[in-house]
């Protein structure tokens, strides 16, 4: 029943999603991209649609010198935690620079540090591999923070399967792919 | 688990609208002004871009990195010591809540891999992940190969080919000891480069 359904990802997420391992329950219970087709947050506006887009404050530690400016590390926290990123079309852009500013401070370095990057939410969730869905993005919001989502590694191999993580490698590299990114953007 | 969950509000809410503001308290008037129309300028500017966008993303920033000037083995050589001399340098949390220190047996993993390297195989670009490993990687648009070190003595690598930003062929292998030097698998491919 749909209904059951949508309640067990809501369950998710009520159970898990402060444990810092929040993907790894998703992966383990649904199906890839099942939870993406329900709202998992009472506090949020609905689950996010493929052509919103996404944004998310970046350090220089995330950043490398070329074109594809995001290292593909840099978005590790797809595997467990989840990787915060925020929903445009529910966040008014003109307080982008007051979030800029608390994110910064709360890391302790100049807020000409910070970077944005960009990426339509279709573009993560069509990242596969093998022709398998790689990614999730899931409605996380709270209270006081109804924008909020989390991207997550939905993909999962049978038990056993070697090299699990030289595939996953590729896939952070393909996630850093689709965000478009501005250096310094309040510098 | 958000990491910057504290900055959210829902729209109109005067409770968290002032927490927004107090991160203003050594600014100016004119300097919030400033940042304020600054980042919607940019925001804007972005979402237009990344809307206006009539080709697969993959195949845009495919374009890019193959066009992408190559730095010089002395300035790579810079650019790695004064990156791998800074991770031990992070604390707990520089990435969000949860994120680790650098490891140093991570680090000193990387760089005796490092110590290693062919000499005719071009110098990576280094990077940490919020678990505190080390990792080196290079990318050309067609060609990325990634190598992590885990800091229990082994690392493990891929390496994948690309043609207009699609992916041909994916290789490589884990738990390969950091003394047995580098995999033919990765290093073929990269004495190519």
């Amino acid at each position: 029943m749909p209904t059951t359904v949508e309640l067990s990802c809501r369950d998710v997420e009520l159970k898990y999603g402060n444990s810092g391992c929040k993907c790894v329950h998703y992966r383990r219970l649904f199906a890839p991209g099942y939870c993406d087709g329900f709202s998992v947050s009472e506090h949020s506006p609905g689950m996010v649609e493929d052509d919103e887009t996404l944004y998310r404050f970046l350090l220089p530690e995330h950043l490398t010198d070329g074109p594809l400016a995001i290292r593909p590390d840099a978005f590790r926290a797809v595997e467990a935690l989840g990787l915060s990123v925020f929903r445009e079309r529910h966040v008014p852009l003109r307080e982008l620079g007051d979030r800029a500013r608390m994110y910064a401070k709360r890391r302790g370095v100049p807020l000409s540090d910070l970077s944005l990057a960009m990426a339509r939410c279709g573009d993560v969730r069509a990242i596969t591999l093998s022709g398998d869905k790689s990614y999730s993005v899931y409605d996380t919001a709270s209270e006081h923070s109804p924008a909020h989502a989390d991207v997550c590694r939905a993909l999962t191999f049978p038990l056993g399967t070697p090299n699990q993580r030289v595939h996953f490698k590729t896939l952070h590299r393909e996630l850093a792919r689709v965000f478009t990114v501005e250096r310094g953007f309040l510098g | 688990m958000s990491d910057i969950s504290y900055s959210a509000r829902a729209a109109g809410s005067p409770q968290l609208s002032g927490s927004l503001e107090g991160s203003w308290q050594e600014h100016d008037a004119g300097e919030i002004d400033r940042v304020r129309a600054k980042a919607q300028l940019v925001a804007e500017r972005m979402k237009s871009e990344i809307e206006a966008r009539t080709r697969p993303v993959q195949e845009i920033t495919h374009e890019l990195l193959a066009r992408a000037p190559r730095r010089t083995e002395s300035e790579m050589r810079d650019l790695l010591e004064s990156e791998l001399s800074r991770y031990p340098t992070l604390q707990r949390g520089w990435d969000g809540e949860f994120a680790k220190p650098a490891s140093p047996d991570s680090l000193r993993d990387a760089r005796r891999f490092l110590s290693l390297r062919p000499a005719d195989v071009p110098l990576p670009h280094p990077e940490l992940n919020s678990d505190g490993e080390t990792g080196f990687f290079w990318d050309t648009g067609d060609l990325f190969a990634g190598v992590t070190f885990e800091g229990d003595g082994t690392f493990y690598f891929a390496v994948c080919h690309y043609s207009r930003g699609k992916e041909t062929a994916r290789d490589g292998a884990e738990d390969c000891p950091v003394g047995s030097g580098w995999p033919d698998a990765l290093v073929g491919p990269l004495r190519k480069l």
